[in-house]
Parts: structure tokens; sequence; C-alpha cells
């Protein structure tokens, strides 16, 4: 008698607790779909515009719309590009990607062929390093919809970051075919750069800035990338003038700023680069700027603040990390930034680990074969590194680090001759390139 | 008025990303990725004009804008024309010649001449000083021929610091800059290329936003192009090098001849490149493809769906007929039409409550979405001699059931319209849509593309006469029915504004308001095809043609004058222009002295009987529709090729309304058949079939 | 992208699993073991399986040591083994298709009050009863959704789906399996047949179980990391 009443609490207790969780994960699941996403009030410069008034408004009355009318998938995409601009305006990706991810599903949801849905979902995809899903998701849209450029933009990032570089290539002919402007001349800078072309590079990502309205900001970034070109074959002159256009051209642009503080760091002027950093992290939520932060700190002695930065930057990558676990829509795969992060505090394990994982994402990925060589070159475990950085060599890229990664794993792993050439080709236009590396790389190639 | 810039501006801005571009490079993570959804402005057409000038009526003047959305306060960042960039303006002039007949060819050149500064201007030199080459085709772009060189632009209106002071450029004024820069070419047309008053007026947040214009509740109709500058490229040439034979405008045999009719467009190109070619080398002088093109007015905006842009774009306006099955479809059933429908979203646009589309006019034909529209004539006999029937043009402007505006909206895009039968104004018409009425349009040029057609040879509207109106032609239509100067006959008569939109574009006509009350039917109505409210033997000017006629969109003008002379376009806004204008200029009730004209003067009547059957070709199972307007014998048989009858189909009597009957052509030889109707054994009418 | 069709019986599928609102993803794809050899996939996979149980699922532990107790008769262990080995494979196959998909919030709750059951159970309860199996069946279920969870960190190369899947499997069973023989070895053996076995063993550790497993339901319902 008495066990079977206990047995008959127990069955109750567990249907109760089974129905609490199930309710509890609808109601907050029912919460997350209802949950409306305000702007957040601007901060810096960018606060200032006129246009910022505008997109207020703008993304008032597309809510309005939405709540009168929850399947007018019109305003829901227009107002999920409009998350994506100010993602990418304020640099803010996790709360506005969400945002957009949930009113592109809601589209999807009620049409799955919706075009102008699964494109804006694949670009979200790919910003948030979810390449293959965005690389799938491009392919579905491509096939309903071939004479649109944006989608083979998609096409040529996705195939670039899963490293298939042959389809990224045929890609970006068909892009550029139905519309040589801003877009693909960019892709097709970047493409060349990848197969070790950098004065192709330079002339493609010139067209790309004469393609783009002075001062608009995607024009701009690709001054940026022009200029990053121009670092890296050793032009610094060339690269400071691009910054410094493309700062007048949008005053307090965080990344033209970044930009003078990288060729002040070049310079070995750390206060004045620490200034310009700090000043491009005021506007900009980049842990790629705040890694250099910090790693100027250190170079100008102040341990202290770096390794703080360094923790914020680790803290925060890995709270983006785990809200991408919580939440399956949207999360920001960071593993392979996570790994240099690691690097830098010399915990070689944890940058392994990460590194690991994305390289099971994508082993065809040069930067991350890359990435696993250097974490492998950093354990001293020399042997190891080597099929990676092979790899990571395939496309023939000449990018200065990369060069210099493989020239010391080469020379670590007795191949004396191949070290020097590649590290010969690697400084011989003594490319502005973290002055850590350069050094040992110099140093290197004078005992060979 | 591809005002997609604009648009974006106030509704979702520009959109960027995707792609770690720069993952080699930085050695860490980078949201801020290659541009994915950017905008093109420098190669962005933004409208297009193509009138009769005004102040020199042997020439045309010709207005391709780029570069939408220019605000004159932008420091630093002043657009100007771009380079790598091909800026053109084609012409059609001959049916007869495939493609282009001229082309006028801009490529511009930026020269840095101070690069001590960012100043745009300063110490009488321009930062980004800009020339242009100007080069002329006259074979179709066979060859070119350069007929001007280093074309002067001016520098960007900054402000008069910059502009007329001694540390700035030291110009008498900004105007001068602008006359210094007008020049003619060695082949005698004037040009001007530089930043003007964007002269393009629309409500775009009412308009486009919301479907809100005018703007119901508080906020105020706002003209988008309110003080803003757009790139400007006008030439001025003359009749004679445009008209096929070299014709001057007084050769013409009357003000519409049709040999005067031009169809113009307008792009922007830029070279295609190789990313890499085979053998590891890579080109960047590829073929020129199109980014942008306009012709007639809010094309791209409102009938071309987003992700089919760049495709659409892409193409040549002779391509345009060839991709009919994919664009052609837009226009036929235009998604616009589906705000003046009741049945449809009517209620969700209460803006457009005033436009509502003829869906049983004269009892018989329906425009709405998926309706038949005057498809069920075709073959008939009484098309003969009109533009409607098969030997002329049937097989373009009835081209399938089910796409009501195959007759006017796709041809006022597309091909232009003759002066023929039905096109002309219900005056003198008797009743009989396709009985002869009062020319008023002929600007027909069928090579199907989008474009801007201006039949050269009508005269110009003077700008102060009290009959210039920004309605232009329908204006000229609305004349020609109600004013007692030109609806007493049918007579060909110049009536004012026969010179604007859409025959032309005049800077100054309202397009968005004539587009949208075409879209509702009027200018179904100006031939006849009255709105549902017409009663048989009433006016014809029934309450839906006067709510249609006086829809305006809140913003019915531009936001300044023009200029009276080349290039007509008005100064730019300055820098320092603080842009708080006078409340934009509102016609809030168009004055309408629309008296309605007798009946018996326009002589409308109704049809007997109307039949009309599908599909056609026959298929085995045939619907027969008709429709007879007072209750009637109605008797209908089916004949072979030789007029031996086969069938009959229908012998009885009805009530008034419209019926439809089955019948089946299962066993019949292919050929030819006839159907023909009769109403109490009198008014008959035959339709031509096909078994296929 | 799976078939439409498939959408019925996720659907359905769902309905069953207490209604809940889902949504489908695919499985994740493992690049670099697409290249791999056969023989290193199943290898590596296997090595998952059992390292899944023995040491990092110590709530599996749990839950089979569970199992174990309720009494000392082999064909007790073994038809309970055998229903919680069908039902998870199932549902891990069918949550690796992406068929069914539940959030980890709930399958992992459950999990915990899963053990706590059957621990409890264990206190009241000492003959196999059919509907004790039937239970064990539907934990199995649940269970199967917790390895699917497991195995999608690592992903599953896409063309040699199936045996990894079952690689993984069978490396779980070999887990369950020594679970099993260990808790005969050290317990069932020596202390099986003691008039006291369920006194002093099975209810106190029973009753610890029940405990662990309550303390990890409350956590991983309020307090999930």
């Amino acid at each position: 008698m008495n066990k079977k009443f206990i047995y008959i609490i127990l069955i109750v207790f567990f249907f109760s607790v089974t129905a609490f969780v199930v309710i509890r994960y609808n109601m907050k699941e029912t919460s997350l779909k209802n949950a409306s996403y305000p702007l957040i009030e601007r901060k810096g410069a960018p606060a200032l515009s006129v246009e910022w008034q505008s997109t207020k408004t703008t993304a008032q009355q597309l809510m309005n719309q939405l709540k009168a009318n929850p399947k007018d998938s019109k305003s829901a995409i227009a107002l999920a590009s409009l998350y994506v601009q100010e993602g990418r305006i304020t640099g803010n990706y996790i709360y506005y990607d969400a945002a957009a991810m949930k009113y592109i599903n809601n589209v999807l949801d009620n049409e799955p062929d919706n075009f102008q849905a699964l494109t804006l979902k694949s670009l979200l995809y790919m910003s948030q390093h979810h390449f293959a899903d965005g690389l799938a998701i491009a392919e579905k849209a491509q096939k309903l919809n071939p004479y649109n450029g944006l989608i083979y933009g998609l096409l040529v990032d996705g195939n670039v970051e899963m490293g298939n570089y042959a389809e990224a290539v045929k890609n970006s002919d068909s892009m550029v075919s139905i519309r040589p402007d801003i877009r693909s001349y960019s892709r097709i800078s970047y493409l060349r750069e990848i197969y070790g072309d950098y004065p192709g590079a330079i002339d493609a990502m010139k067209l790309a800035v004469s393609a783009g309205g002075q001062g608009d900001e995607p024009t701009e970034w690709t001054r940026i990338q022009l200029a990053r070109l121009y670092e890296n074959t050793g032009d610094l002159r060339s690269a400071e003038m691009n910054y410094m256009i493309a700062l007048e051209e949008r005053p307090g642009y965080g990344y033209a700023t970044a930009g003078l503080g990288h060729i002040a760091m070049g310079n070995k002027d750390y206060t004045k680069a620490i200034s310009y950093y700090q000043t491009a992290t005021g506007v900009l939520n980049d842990y790629a700027i705040q890694e250099q932060l910090s790693q100027l700190y250190k170079l100008n002695g102040n341990t202290k603040s770096s390794d703080s930065l360094l923790n914020n930057i680790i803290d925060g990558m890995n709270r983006d990390g785990k809200k991408g676990q919580q939440d399956e829509s949207i999360g920001h795969y960071a593993d392979r930034e996570l790994a240099y992060a690691y690097l830098l505090q010399n915990d070689n394990e944890d940058a392994l680990k990460h590194a690991l994982i994305e390289y099971g994402r994508r082993p065809e990925n040069i930067d991350v074969n890359q990435t696993v060589a250097w974490v492998y070159y950093k354990m001293k475990d020399y042997d190891k590194a080597l099929p990676y950085i092979k790899v990571a060599l395939k496309t023939n890229c000449k990018n200065p680090i990369l060069l210099c990664n493989a020239g010391l794993i080469y020379a670590k792993t007795n191949q004396n001759a191949l070290a020097k050439t590649t590290l010969t080709e690697a400084l011989k236009n003594n490319p502005n390139i973290d002055p850590e590396l350069k050094a040992e790389s110099e140093n290197v190639l004078k005992t060979l | 008025m591809k005002k997609s810039f604009t648009i974006s501006k106030l509704k979702v801005a520009i959109a960027v990303g995707a792609i770690a571009i720069s993952s080699v490079v930085l050695m860490s993570s980078s949201h801020r990725e290659a541009p994915m959804i950017a905008n093109d402005p420098l190669a962005d057409n933004t409208d297009l004009y193509a009138f009769r000038s005004p102040s020199d009526p042997d020439d045309i003047t010709i207005i391709a804008n780029y570069i939408p959305g220019q605000l004159p306060n932008g420091g630093p960042n002043y657009y100007s024309f771009g380079e790598n960039i091909r800026y053109e303006i084609h012409i059609d002039n001959n049916i007869g010649t495939a493609g282009d007949d001229i082309i006028y060819r801009f490529t511009f050149h930026k020269e840095n001449q101070d690069p001590t500064t960012f100043f745009n201007i300063r110490l009488g030199k321009e930062n980004l000083k800009t020339t242009y080459t100007l080069e002329r085709s006259m074979n179709g772009g066979k060859s070119f021929q350069t007929i001007l060189e280093k074309g002067i632009v001016p520098p960007y209106n900054i402000g008069p610091r910059s502009i007329s002071s001694p540390v700035g450029l030291n110009a008498p004024s900004y105007d001068q800059l602008m006359k210094n820069a007008t020049v003619r070419t060695s082949t005698n047309e004037r040009v001007f290329a530089g930043t003007a008053d964007d002269p393009f007026f629309v409500d775009l947040g009412g308009i486009f936003d919301l479907g809100n214009a005018p703007r119901q509740g508080p906020s105020r109709p706002e003209d988008a192009l309110k003080c803003k500058n757009v790139s400007t490229i006008a030439l001025e040439i003359d009749i004679s090098t445009l008209q096929k034979d070299r014709k001057s405008v007084d050769q013409a045999k009357n003000i519409l001849d049709p040999e005067y009719v031009i169809g113009v467009w307008a792009n922007a190109s830029r070279q295609k490149i190789r990313t890499l070619n085979g053998d590891g080398t890579e080109s960047n002088h590829g073929p020129w493809v199109q980014v942008s093109r306009l012709g007639m007015p809010l094309t791209n905006e409102a009938v071309i769906p987003i992700g089919y842009k760049d495709y659409w774009n892409s193409l040549t306006p002779y391509q345009d007929l060839s991709k009919l099955s994919t664009f052609g479809k837009f226009f036929y059933n235009p998604e616009l039409a589906l705000y003046m429908d009741d049945a449809q979203f009517g209620g969700a646009v209460p803006a457009f409550h005033n436009l509502r589309v003829q869906k049983n006019s004269l009892g018989m034909f329906g425009f709405g979405d998926g309706q038949n529209g005057l498809y069920g004539l075709k073959g008939n006999a009484a098309l003969n001699g009109t533009a409607l029937s098969e030997a002329n043009f049937g097989s373009l402007l009835l081209p399938a059931p089910n796409s009501p505006r195959s007759v006017d909206l796709w041809p006022i895009f597309h091909t232009g319209v003759p002066n023929l039968k039905p096109y002309q104004l219900a005056t003198g018409k008797n009743g009989n849509v396709l009985a002869d009425g009062k020319p008023f349009i002929s600007n027909f040029l069928p090579n199907g593309g989008d474009m801007l057609r201006l039949n050269m040879a009508v005269p110009v509207t003077d700008r102060k006469s009290k009959d210039f109106s920004s309605e232009g032609l329908v204006q000229a239509a609305v004349l020609g029915l109600t004013d007692p100067r030109f609806n007493t006959n049918k007579d060909l008569q110049w009536i004012p504004n026969m010179d604007g939109f859409p025959n032309g574009r005049r800077l100054e006509d309202d397009v968005t308001r004539i587009e949208l009350q075409s879209v509702s039917g009027i200018v179904l109505a100006a031939i006849g095809l009255w709105y549902d409210d017409y009663v048989p033997g009433g006016s014809p000017v029934t309450e839906d043609l006067l709510d249609v006629y006086t829809y305006n969109t809140g913003v019915n003008a531009n936001d300044t004058t023009f200029k009276t002379d080349f290039p007509y376009v008005q100064t730019p806004w300055s820098g320092d222009h603080n842009c708080d204008c006078a409340p934009p200029p509102t016609t809030t009730a168009v004055q309408m002295n629309m008296q309605g004209p007798a009946t018996s003067q326009l002589g409308i009547a109704a049809p007997g009987i109307e039949i009309a059957n599908s599909p056609n070709p026959v298929g085995i199972s045939n619907t027969l529709r008709y429709h007879v307007a007072v209750p009637s014998l109605v008797t209908i048989m089916l004949y072979d090729g030789a007029g031996k009858p086969l069938k009959v189909l229908v012998n009885k009597k009805v009530a008034a309304g419209t019926y439809t009957t089955q019948w089946s052509a299962a066993g019949m030889a292919n050929g030819s058949y006839f159907i023909s109707g009769s109403k109490d054994n009198g008014t008959k009418q035959t339709l031509t079939l096909v078994k296929q | 992208m799976e078939p439409c069709n498939q959408n019925n019986y996720r659907k359905l599928f769902a309905f069953l699993l207490f209604l809940i609102p889902f949504s489908s993803f695919g499985h994740t794809i493992n690049y670099v073991l697409e290249k791999a050899p056969v023989n290193d996939v199943v290898w590596f996979y296997f090595k998952l399986g059992v390292l899944h149980i023995v040491p990092l699922g110590f709530d599996h532990i749990l839950f089979v040591i569970s199992l174990c107790l309720l009494n000392t008769k082999i064909k007790t262990i073994l038809w309970q083994a055998t229903a919680f080995t069908v039902a998870h494979t199932i549902t891990l196959a069918l949550s690796m298709k992406g068929v069914i998909k539940l959030p980890a919030d709930i399958v992992e709750p459950l999990i915990a009050l899963s053990i706590m059951f059957v621990a409890v159970e264990n206190i009241l309860l000492s003959e196999l009863k059919a509907w004790r199996i039937a239970i064990v069946f539907m934990f199995g279920l649940v269970h199967g959704m917790g390895f699917a969870s497991a195995l999608n960190e690592i992903g599953l190369p896409r063309n040699k789906f199936f045996t990894s899947i079952f690689s993984f499997n069978v490396g779980v069973e070999i887990g369950q399996v020594s679970v099993i023989t260990l808790v005969f070895l050290l317990l069932i053996l020596p202390f099986g047949n003691k008039p006291w076995y369920k006194k002093r063993i099975v209810y106190p550790l029973s009753a610890a179980i029940a405990l662990i497993a309550g303390y990890w339901t409350i956590q991983r319902i309020f307090f999930k990391v």
C-alpha cells in the first residue's frame, strides 16, 4: 500500500517535471520567437549621422507593419537587412545577426523558396563563419535564380572558406560577367591574392575602389583592403595614403584608424599605434582590432593591460561561441580566432583544441591549415606542422605572414634551402607585419 | 527614376556583409567582410528625359541622370561621375535597322590637381578635377568618333567660399561655371555634364515604403529629392541629326508623322575582368558589361522584382522582347494594380483608394488581374484596320488570355502607341471603341524594348501657357475629350501637352502620377473603355474617372524651377544651402473643368453582342463567352474554313448579361474555322479560330 | 536538404515526443574524416562511443548501473539493456539524419530525471515487469538524443554516414557492457546472494544515484551552463 502510494507519487512527480521542462522550454521559445529587437543607441561617430535618424524611423515603421501583419515577408526581409547593416555599422553582430536571423526564419517558415530570404540567410551564416551551411543555402538559391550577382558572391565566399578555390574562381568569373562592380572586383582581388598575385590583386582592388561611391562604407572598406595589400607588399607610403583618404572620406572610420595604427606599429611607434587602436576599438566591436591592441600593449611593455585585454577577448569569443550552442540558429564560430588568441596567451593546448575544431569544419581551407601548422610550430611539434603548412601553400599564396610561418617551419624541419627561399620571398619587400614574427624570421634567415 | 539608392536610404540603407576576405591578412576574426549588398551609385541611372527643346524647337534635349540622392552638404563625400565606367545615351530611330542607330558615349577622367589637400577645392585647384571625352557613333556602335575632348565637369557646388572666393576657385558664380561647362561639340550638339538639382520629384517615403501616397495621416508629403543633387549628362541635338533620314522638323508630313519617332535609353557599363587566366596571368580588360539601364521611369523600381534586377540591368532593350516570358508578365498583370482592386489588396493601401481599374468596362471588358482585357476580340473581323488586328500588331498586343494590360501598359513601356484605331481618343468614336477617333499620340517604335519614345514632330507646349500641364499626354487626352476647342471633331489637331510624357518626357512631367493613373486604366478610358460606373447613354465622365484623374501623390512638382535655356536643369543646391525649403508645391485638388460632353457628341453606345472563345487555337474542350446588353435572341454558329455551317453552339433567348457555354472540337480536322454570333438575327460578330 | 515528405514524419514524431516545437537541422559534417580511410573512421567513432560512456558519460553510467540493480537475475539485466540499446540506437540514427530534433534544454533534464526515476523504482520494485521494460525503452529514446548531440559536436563524414554511426553505437555498447560486467563482477557476483544485498547495497546505492540524478535534474533545468 505504502509502496504503491510512493510509486504513484513518483510517476506523478515524473510527469509533472517533464511537463514543467517542456512547458518552460516552450515558453522560452515563444518568447524568443516574439522577442523584439529594438535598435540599440549607437555610440561614437555613427550616432551623429543623419542616416541613423532615418534608420530608426524606418525600423519602427517596419516593426509596426509586422505587428499588424506578421506574414508580411517584404517588411520582414527589409527589417532583417536593416539589422544586418546595423550590425556592420556598429559591430554588434551578435545582437543584430540574431535579430535578422529570427525574421528570416519567420519568412522561410512560410515561403521556403523565398530567394531574398535564402540569400540573406546564407549571408548571415557566412558572417557567423558557418560556411558550410551558408554555402549549402547559396547553392539552393542559385538554382532558383542564376542571374543574380549577389548569390555568386556568396558562392565565392563559401567556396573560398571551404577551400574549394577552383570552384570559387569559376563563381567569381560568373559573378563579374553578370555585374562588374565593387563586389565582384573585390572578390577577384582576393582570389588573385590567394593565388599569389599581388600586382593583379592590387589592380583589381583599385577597380573595386573606383567602382564605389566615395565615403560609402563598402568603398572605404575596400580602400582599407587596398592599403593592406600595399602593406603586404611593403609599399607603406601608398598604404598610409589610402588609410588617410579613407579617414577623410569617412570621418571616424574605425578600420582606417586601425590601419594608421598598423602603420605606426610597423614604424615601431607603439605609443602612437596604441592611441590609434584605442580610438578604433572605441567605435568598432572587432576582436581582431582588440587583439592587435593587446599585442601593442605587450610590445610597449604594458603586460598588465595586454593580459587583461586578451582575457577579455577570449572571454568574449567564448561567450559568443557558447551563445551559438544555446541558440543553434545563430552563433559565431570563432575557433580559428580563439586559437590565435590562446597562442598569444601561451596557452598552446587550448589553441590546438580550437584550431583542430575549425580544421574539422574546413580542412581544405589554406588559412585554417596555416593556423594548425602555426599552433604545432608554437608547440615545437614541427613534424606535425609540416603537412598542414604544405596544404596552406597549395594555392601558391604569397602572403608574407604565411610565408614567414612556412619558412620557419621549414627551418625547424631541416629544409634549409626551402626555408631560405621562402623566408627571402616573405621578407623581400619589407612587408609591414607583426614585428615579432618579422624579427624571428629575419634572425632565422641570417642563420641559413 | 531609379531611386533605389534613395529608397534604400529611407528604407533599408546599404547592407553589406559576408566573407572573411581579410582572413589572410588580418590575423584574427573580422566580421567586416567583402561588400555584398553594396549599392552602386556611380553606375546608377536615375532618370532619363527626352523632349523638344522649349527654347530651341528645332532641337531635342536628352538628359540622363546618374548617382542618386546627393546631399548638397554631403562633404567630404562629393560624388562625381566614376572612372572606368561608360555612360551612354542610345537612340533607335529606325525600326528597320537592328538595335541602336546613334550612341553618345561619355567617359570621365579624374585628375588629382593638388594632392596636398583633401579639401575639394582650394586656391583655384580642384582636388579631383573631372574631365570627359564624348564620342558619338552614327552606325549603331560599329565605330565611334570623338566629338569632344577634355570636356569640363564643374566642381561640386560646395559653397561660395570654395566657388567664388579668392581662396577658392574665384569664379563669378556657380551659374557661370555651369555656363562655361556648356559647350558645343565638333558636330554641333550642345552638351553639359555636371551636378544639377535633381529634377525628379516624388514622395518616395509615401510611394515606395508604404504605398502611401498621398500620405494618409499626420505626416506631410515630402519630395524625397528635395534639395538633392544629381549628376547630369545633357545633350541638345538637332532633330535632323536624330531623324532617320536626316530630315529637319519642317519636313514632317504632320505633327504625328511616324517617321519622326525616336526611342531613347541610357546605360552605364563596366569592364569584365578575368579572375585568373589558365596560364596564371589575368586580364583587366574584358568586354564591357552593362550594369544599369533606364528607359521609362519607374520600370526598375515598381516592376522588376529585386532578385531579377541584376539580370534586367544586364539586358539591352532589344533583348526585352525575347525575355517577354520573364518580364512581360509584370506588365500584363502589374502588381501595383492589385492594390487598386478591392477584390485583391485594395484595402491594404488606402492611399490608392481613388485608383480603381476597369473590371467590367462597357459591360464586357475586364482589365483586372488575370482578366482577359480585349483578348476576347482576338482574330475578330471587327479588329480589321486596327492596331489589334492580326495583320497589324495583334500578336504583340493580344498575346494570350489573362493578360489584360497587354493593350495599354505593355505597349506604353515597350512599343509606344501608334496613331491607329483603337489608340485614338473616344472623341468622334460614336461609342464604338474600335472606330476612328481623334488622334493624340504617335510614338510607335515596336522594338519591344523599355525606352522613352518621342515623336519629334509634335510641337512644343509653351511652358508659360495656361494650358501647360505636368499631366503630360493625359492632359492632352482630357482636353481632346472635353475642351470645346478640341472635342467637336475627330481631326488631327495640336492639343497642348501632346509633347508630354509618355510621348517622351519633359522635366516638368509628373510621371509618378501619370503612371499610377495609367495602371489605374486612365489610358483605356481615354480611348473609350470607360470605367465600370459608366451607364450607357450617360456621361462617360463618371465618378470613377474623375477619381482617377484627380488623383495625385501629394508631390506634384519639382522643388525648384527649371532654367529657361539648355541644359534646363537647375543649378545644383549649394553645400551651405539650408535645406528647409517651403512646403512642396502641391495641387491639392486638381482644378478640372471637365464638363461631361454630351454622349451623342462622343457617340457612345454599347455594341449589340460580344463573343469570345478560348482557347485559341482551339482545344478539344472550349469555352465560349457571350454578352448582350439587352434581352435578346442569341444565335452562335460554328463554320468551317469554307463557310459551311458545322454546328449550332447557341440558339436561345437570354436576358442581358454574360454567359458561357462549353463546346467540343473533338473530331474536327486541323484548319481554320469561324464562329459567328448574331443578336436578334441582326448585329453580327465573327471570330476566326484555328485548330492545330 | 531533406525531401519534403519527411516533414510529415518529423511532425508525427514531434507530436509523439511531447508536442514540442522544433526546427530541423541536418547533422554537422565532419570534412576531415571524409578524406580519411574507412578503418580510421570506424576506429575513431568506436573510440568516441566508448569514451562517451566511460569515462565521460557519468550520467549514462549511473543509468546503466541502475538497470543492473533491479534484481540479480541476468535475464532482467539483459532485457533492460536490450530495450535501452534498441531505443537509443533508433533516436541516435534519426537525430543524426535530421529527422527528429529535440533541443538539449529538454533532453538533458529528462536524462537526469530518467536516472532518478529508475533508481527510485529500484527501491520500490524487485521484479521485472513489462512496463519497466517499456519505461526503459522510452528512456532509451531520450538518451539516444543525448548521444546524438554529443556526436553532433564532432560531426559525421557524409560519405561514411552509417559506418560512423554504427561504429559509434558499437562503442557505446562496449562501454555499456563493460559497466554491466563491472557491476556484475563487483556487486552481484560477490554479494547478490547475500540476504542483506538489497538493504545494504541496492537501497543505499539507488538512493545515492537518485539524489545525484535529482541534483542534476535541478541543475540542468535551472542552472544550465
